[in-house]
């Protein structure tokens, strides 16, 4: 008993408030833990098909593969490929990614591609 | 998950709020319903952190698929190993070779004192155990592996 009089003496509101904080945050991380495991890592490409290639018959899939590899992206880095497009945003792409790291490495080759071949239409949204 | 949230005594942080400004001294039983608190704030921190781990473990660590009825996949190509035949699966599925990291046969021995339908149970039941690199790709490769049993196998072999 005396040694929890010593715990109650101790704490000031400032500790308590601190408890309080650290649920707190906690919470939130778990929430952030619990969104990341539902949705992989994806970045949406906006404009693809404004892309000129030497194949004039490309779909939208084809025309992702074709840029992928021009970057030299491994494929099997890239879990789904899913259309987005709507009327508000044609060309519409999400590229879902195994890791955040791979998504990370595949939009800095993605953006340096588009700077390079000045591919004003076409731009990455994380 | 649900947490609770009950211990978080609202009214009970106003008041020490108030004790903090009027530099009053805590009697005996705000001190017994502070340490009741604090107990509560620590085992609901320790419960949070665990939980946050398991969490983050899911994310970080590679995962594995159990393929339940190994031997009763039938592919295109004749294979001797269990190890070309999980390969053939992935292939003939369209699944990328590279998001395996490691499998494991565990195949059931016959024993003699079984009875007869667990033999036969035992028999059909060889086990594959496929570690996949991460938690999405798990959920990728079990989503595409249930499509390709499903239109091939009629749900006669099984993935957990």
């Amino acid at each position: 008993m005396s040694s929890c009089r010593c715990i109650a003496d101790n704490v000031t509101p400032f500790e308590y408030n601190t408890y309080i904080h650290k649920i707190q945050n906690l919470k939130q991380k778990i929430i952030d833990v619990q969104n990341l495991l539902e949705t992989p890592p994806f970045i949406i490409l906006h404009g693809v098909q404004t892309i000129k290639s030497n194949f004039m018959r490309l779909d939208w899939k084809e025309h992702i593969f074709y840029i992928l590899n021009k970057c030299k992206i491994n494929p099997t880095w890239i879990l789904d490929i899913i259309n987005e497009t709507n009327v508000n945003n044609p060309n519409q792409v999400k590229i879902q990614f195994a890791t955040p790291y791979v998504k990370i490495i595949v939009s800095q080759t993605i953006n340096e591609f588009i700077t390079k071949n000045l591919l004003h239409n076409m731009h990455i949204d994380m | 998950m649900p947490y609770s949230t009950n211990c978080v005594n609202k009214e009970f942080t106003q008041k020490i709020a108030t004790n903090e400004n009027t530099n009053k001294q805590h009697t005996p039983l705000d001190n017994n319903l502070l340490i009741q608190h604090i107990n509560c704030f620590e085992h609901q921190i320790c419960q949070l952190q665990t939980q946050l781990d398991y969490l983050e473990s899911l994310i970080l660590k590679p995962q594995i698929i159990k393929i339940i009825s190994f031997c009763d996949i039938k592919l295109k190509y004749n294979v001797i190993t269990y190890k070309d035949q999980l390969d053939s699966l992935f292939f003939e599925a369209d699944i990328p070779l590279y998001w395996i990291i490691d499998s494991r046969l565990n195949k059931h021995k016959n024993d003699a004192t079984t009875k007869s339908h667990c033999k036969l149970i035992c028999e059909q039941s060889d086990i594959v155990y496929v570690t996949l690199l991460n938690h999405h790709v798990k959920r990728k490769t079990i989503e595409m592996l249930k499509l390709f049993f499903d239109t091939k196998y009629d749900n006669k072999i099984y993935i957990s």
